[in-house]
């Protein structure tokens, strides 16, 4: 598809946007190969190599159990990935199951349905996401449960815009009227249109994600040792900050790092599919 | 210790009232406090003023309710008890009570009350008060309430004598008693509205001790002032005039503070911040000897592999407890020889299991189990927050790898871990707990963790034999034999390898140079007995 | 305009229904006991039960929720399990410390970010373009579990300008009572020297907060700006020889208000909800504080309040965006 490569190459042609695919296309790599990147074993714990300075033997230095914590931070890429990729396939599959569903049939489910979503919207992401992880219990999948399941409606409104307005285009109506069934005609012919929005939208909160599901390992609800998660690696290091700086800030600065390439993906791609969309 | 005015001497301050001391002090606080009515200029930082961190704020400040750390150290400096301990020493003292007799072989408690103390709001302290200030425990039936179960009535047999009728003999009962903080009944009086003055106890005291609360802005301070009639008296010409302690939850920020001088004394978590602080000579870094604290990690012996004996006696041969206690506490924890600390009387246990990291006799002791080459997992469960119940989890996971052992580690809040305690279906097979006796006895350990109805038998341990000596040597009035019989309980847990007696966590305080009169007390862990303590040259 | 109101009320009653009914029925998942978190850890089975009794957590579900709502209706928010103080207490003593800190990274958020939106568009494509957009997204990007830790190194620990966290310093007891919000009560009292020190106090963790909306604030006001600037009418003012600057600043940014307003109000919603780690990192004593202990310590009542407080401030303050539309848009009525 021409549109695609078009897109595309507007995508690398901006210097950010260039920057962040680069970034993120790096982080893909360290986490599919980690177990061959790493230099050492994530999880082995040696006490008589506890808290090394970062040092040709050991870059950023070891953690409280003498663990390498590049070796971790790499291993880590791969746990920010998938929750990142969690977060938002719980999100984006309720929101546009329940967008299309309201969309289409609009009326009194629509309202209802809506509200709902608008009192999700309501609470703060990490108030929510701390109750709903107490009661699940703390672990990281329960932790991307809870930020997908507070995050669908973002989903559902835009896909319920994208449907309003399509269902009444000429070439819908004309399908209809052609006899197409309803499933069909959502199908075929108004989902396609929600496609680039939703990629742009799934790429922007991409990041967030990342930073939420960290946020929640940090109280001490997401991730449980002895995961590498980036944001328990914070959480855990905050304890040694002064002395052992190391262990608390490179995890950090992936974090960073992560959402940021998101952030200008995210960014680069919505001005190459859409630039007036808001997401 | 120099003590300016003891006993009932009124020291010669009392007459400067609090407000006159918070009106007239050209300190900030001074300012402060007085500034609610009249603003003025922000003085300097107040020279007598203790600043101290605090993390986990206390939820009441009522006597018969709060056990929390902080909340206790609070409370034992704005009450009385009957007896009471000073400066280093782990001895019971006589404190409102001058003396007491025991009679009616052991079940009678007869105490002598002092009739020269005043509570803080004027009114004058008698064996009434005490009593009333015990009953208001046993109606209120929480917190402390537990350790009052053993009573069977309380007389006022005149003003200045109080009886006490146990249920049975028990012989620790005397130890009990410096939990015990008596309010003003006038106070309680004043503010009961059919709540015993609950209500206005959370956050009011009413006690006789030498500082009182001022102020409580939640999540921020706890401000408590010099209360000069106290009866005790101070240690120094210059007592603290008040005391702050800062709602910090965070301990790197506590260290910052410390550091520069805004705090006083701090709480500091990690043993890796000793060094650094160490060579800061503005610092105070105070490691004490005596510890009558252990850490454990408790086998639940009614579910899954852990019920069975084989597989406990693996697990505790397999721990690394010289790589836990020397490598990851840098010696900061000293090895646990028994179920008790040894420090306490009958703590040197002949003949008893002394297990150490052996991976050839833990492949023996599985090998012996319905499990011999493992591949089961397990539930370790950890207080969130506390680092070194993590690295347990970490070095189990890593020490039982090689017997085929799975661990599966869960941070939670620890209440919640105490409701997956109620049950052994819902407890998981390993949880650690740290374990102060309440009393300097062996029973304050052995009947609280491995009693059948114990409080935190966190192992579901039922012994129909324990429970036996456990209550006889509540009752044994010998002290040779009760020993015996706390050393056979021990010899017969360890063997059943219930708990893993992982150490005995040293405690490390840590002020700035300038506070004086601190001493350790090992019943008081974290706790000041202000009375004592004065600052010299804080600098503003 | 008043049925508007009047409706949108309605909705927000409707709202804090829908919301208690979930946080009831979340906070009343997560396994614990809550008798036996208020009786104290060290009791009995027996006197657990008094408890519950006395609390009437021994009712059915339903029943609680009842009376819960019951209490709800006449602003009673039931007791907190680990202070002990009504939770409306606590909120009260809690929220304005949320409000001032929110307030004040708000306004840093405005400072910072229009001027810097409105810079990237006017230099479209540009480096500066890019610069500023790089910056505000780092800003966003940056954990503030973390970027505070570092803030506490740096301003505190090195160069000891600023306080380590919390609301005043030692022993100083707060101004007046009257907003809460301490540097606005000072200066009511006419007490500068307190309102300076609270304002110190206020920094960092402001600073710390102000990253995501900067950043939410930057790109809106680049994109819509950039949007209105494609228009006719600046066409026709271009034409005629208008100033640029005049351009930008007179006819354009109103126009590229709305959309920024409405972004606004949304993040500002969140930034009270957000303020959950930047509280806990600097020991500020607001309603994210509160409510993260109150998670630790299972405390259901105090779960609800806060999560129900910040609710409803967000749907408030989405109504008064909506309505401020009017004001900047003589055009748009309700």
């Amino acid at each position: 598809m021409s549109g695609t490569r078009r897109a595309w190459s507007q995508l690398v042609r901006n210097p950010t946007g260039l920057a962040g695919t680069v970034l993120l296309a790096g982080f893909v790599v360290l986490a599919v190969f980690a177990d061959f990147i790493a230099p050492h074993d994530p999880l082995r714990i040696d006490l008589r190599t506890k808290f090394v300075p970062p040092g040709p033997g050991h870059l950023f230095g070891t953690d409280d159990l003498g663990r390498d914590v590049l070796s971790r931070i790499i291993h880590g890429t791969r746990v920010s990935l998938t929750a990142g990729v969690v977060v938002v396939l719980i999100a984006g599959s309720i929101g546009v199951t329940v967008g299309t569903v309201c969309g289409y049939v609009e009326g009194m489910l629509d309202e209802i349905v809506m509200r709902l979503g608008d009192m999700f919207l309501a609470f703060p992401t990490l108030v929510l996401g701390m109750a709903v992880v107490a009661a699940l219990g703390p672990g990281l999948a329960n932790a991307m449960i809870a930020v997908g399941v507070v995050w669908w409606p973002g989903y559902a409104r835009l896909v319920r815009g994208i449907v309003l307005s399509a269902k009444h285009v000429a070439y819908v109506e004309a399908a209809r009227a052609a006899g197409a069934a309803r499933g069909r005609v959502m199908f075929r012919h108004v989902l396609p249109n929600c496609v680039g929005p939703l990629i742009v939208k799934a790429t922007i909160d991409y990041g967030f994600a990342i930073l939420v599901t960290a946020g929640l390992s940090f109280i001490g609800l997401g991730a449980q040792a002895p995961t590498p998660e980036w944001g328990a690696m914070v959480a855990a290091g905050r304890l040694f900050l002064i002395d052992q700086w190391w262990y608390a800030t490179f995890p950090g600065l992936f974090i960073f790092i992560t959402v940021l390439a998101f952030g200008l993906f995210g960014d680069a791609v919505r001005d190459a599919v859409d630039p007036r969309l808001r997401v | 210790m120099d003590t300016v005015s003891t006993g009932h001497n009124a020291p010669t301050t009392a007459s400067v009232t609090r407000r006159r001391f918070l009106s007239t002090s050209a300190t900030g606080l001074g300012v402060a406090l007085a500034g609610r009515r009249a603003p003025a200029q922000t003085g300097r930082s107040p020279a007598n003023t203790l600043v101290v961190g605090g993390w986990s704020e206390p939820r009441t400040m009522d006597p018969a309710i709060e056990v929390d750390q902080w909340g206790r150290s609070i409370l034992k400096n704005a009450y009385d008890t009957l007896v009471d301990r000073e400066g280093g020493s782990i001895e019971l003292k006589p404190s409102l009570a001058r003396k007491w007799t025991i009679s009616n072989e052991g079940r009678t408690y007869t105490f002598d009350v002092r009739d020269d103390v005043k509570f803080a709001d004027g009114t004058r302290l008698d064996a009434e008060a005490v009593r009333l200030g015990l009953e208001r425990i046993r109606t209120i039936n929480q917190g402390v309430a537990w350790m009052l179960a053993v009573v069977d009535k309380i007389t006022t047999v005149n003003a200045t004598t109080l009886r006490i009728d146990l249920k049975e003999r028990y012989t620790p009962f005397i130890e009990t008693l410096f939990w015990f903080g008596i309010p003003s009944p006038a106070a309680v009086q004043a503010h009961d509205k059919g709540d015993q003055a609950r209500e206005w106890l959370r956050n009011h005291t009413a006690g006789s001790g030498p500082y009182q609360l001022d102020t409580w802005e939640p999540g921020q301070q706890i401000l408590t002032v010099r209360n000069p009639g106290s009866w005790k008296g101070f240690a120094s010409r210059t007592p603290l005039e008040a005391v702050v302690g800062r709602v910090i939850m965070e301990p790197s920020p506590q260290r910052l503070m410390l550091e520069r001088g805004d705090l006083d004394v701090a709480q500091i978590t990690s043993v890796d911040d000793i060094p650094a602080l160490q060579r800061n000579s503005d610092l105070v870094v105070q490691a004490d000897p005596t510890i009558l604290r252990q850490y454990y990690l408790f086998l639940n012996t009614k579910k899954g592999p852990t019920a069975d004996r084989n597989v406990r006696q693996a697990i505790a041969w397999s721990y690394d407890y010289e790589a836990h206690n020397q490598l990851a506490l840098k010696g900061f924890a000293k090895p646990a020889t028994g179920p008790f600390p040894v420090e306490m009387a009958g703590g040197t246990i002949p003949n008893i299991v002394s297990y150490r990291r052996d991976p050839q006799k833990a492949k023996e002791a599985l090998a012996r189990s319905q499990w011999p080459k493992g591949g089961f997992k397990l539930d370790y469960y950890w207080v969130s927050g506390l680092s070194e119940e993590k690295i347990s989890g970490e070095l189990l996971q890593s020490a039982l790898k090689e017997l085929n052992i799975e661990i599966s580690i869960q941070a939670f809040a620890f209440p919640q871990i105490i409701q997956f305690m109620a049950k052994p279906e819902t407890a998981p097979h390993i949880v650690p707990l740290y374990t102060s006796s309440t009393i300097n006895h062996p029973d304050g350990f052995l009947y609280f963790l491995y009693y059948s109805k114990g409080n935190r038998n966190w192992g579901f341990y039922d012994n129909a034999r324990v429970d036996e000596l456990i209550f006889q040597g509540r009752r044994e009035v010998d002290r040779a034999k009760a020993i015996a019989m706390y050393q056979e309980i021990s010899r017969i847990v360890t063997e059943d390898a219930v708990s893993i007696n992982v150490n005995r966590p040293v405690n490390v305080d840590y002020f700035r140079k300038w506070v004086k009169g601190y001493t350790y007390n090992p019943m008081y862990i974290k706790m000041f007995r202000l009375r004592e303590m004065w600052l010299e040259g804080k600098s503003a | 305009m008043i049925g508007y109101v009047v409706r949108r009320l309605l909705f927000l009653v409707l709202v804090l229904f829908g919301m208690s009914l979930v946080t009831f029925v979340v906070s009343h998942a997560i396994p614990a006991d809550p008798a036996r978190l208020l009786a104290g850890l060290e009791v009995t089975q027996d006197q657990v039960e008094s408890v519950r009794r006395e609390f009437g957590l021994d009712r059915p579900l339903p029943e609680q929720y009842v009376r819960f709502l019951g209490g709800l209706l006449r602003g009673d928010l039931g007791q907190s399990l680990s202070t002990r103080r009504p939770v409306r207490d606590d909120l009260e003593k809690f929220f304005p410390a949320t409000l001032e800190l929110g307030l004040a990274a708000t306004g840093i958020a405005l400072v910072i970010g229009i001027p810097f939106g409105v810079f990237a568009a006017v230099r479209h494509g540009k480096w500066v373009d890019h610069g500023t957009r790089m910056t505000a997204l780092a800003g966003a990007a940056l954990p503030v579990f973390w970027s505070g830790l570092m803030l506490q190194l740096v301003f505190y620990r090195h160069l000891g300008w600023l306080p380590a966290g919390g609301r005043l310093p030692q022993g100083q007891l707060p101004p007046a009572l009257v907003t809460g919000l301490y540097t606005v009560d000072a200066l009511l009292a006419g007490h500068w020297s307190l309102a300076w020190v609270s304002a110190r106090h206020l920094a960092m963790p402001a600073l710390a907060l102000s990253g995501v909306m900067l950043a939410g604030l930057a790109r809106m006001v680049r994109s819509s700006l950039l949007d209105v600037l494609r228009e006719d009418y600046i066409r026709t003012a271009r034409a005629k020889g208008v100033a640029e600057r005049l351009i930008v600043l007179r006819h354009a940014m109103r126009n590229a208000l709305i959309p920024v307003l409405t972004v606004f109000g949304l993040q500002f919603g969140h930034l009270l909800g957000g303020a959950v780690l930047t509280e806990t990192v600097f020991f500020w004593p607001g309603v994210g504080a509160y409510a993260v202990r109150a998670v630790t310590t299972v405390d259901f009542p105090a779960i609800m309040g806060a999560a129900m407080l910040l609710a409803a401030i967000y749907v408030v303050v989405n109504l008064l965006v909506d309505l401020s539309y009017t004001l900047i848009d003589p055009r748009i009525r309700y």
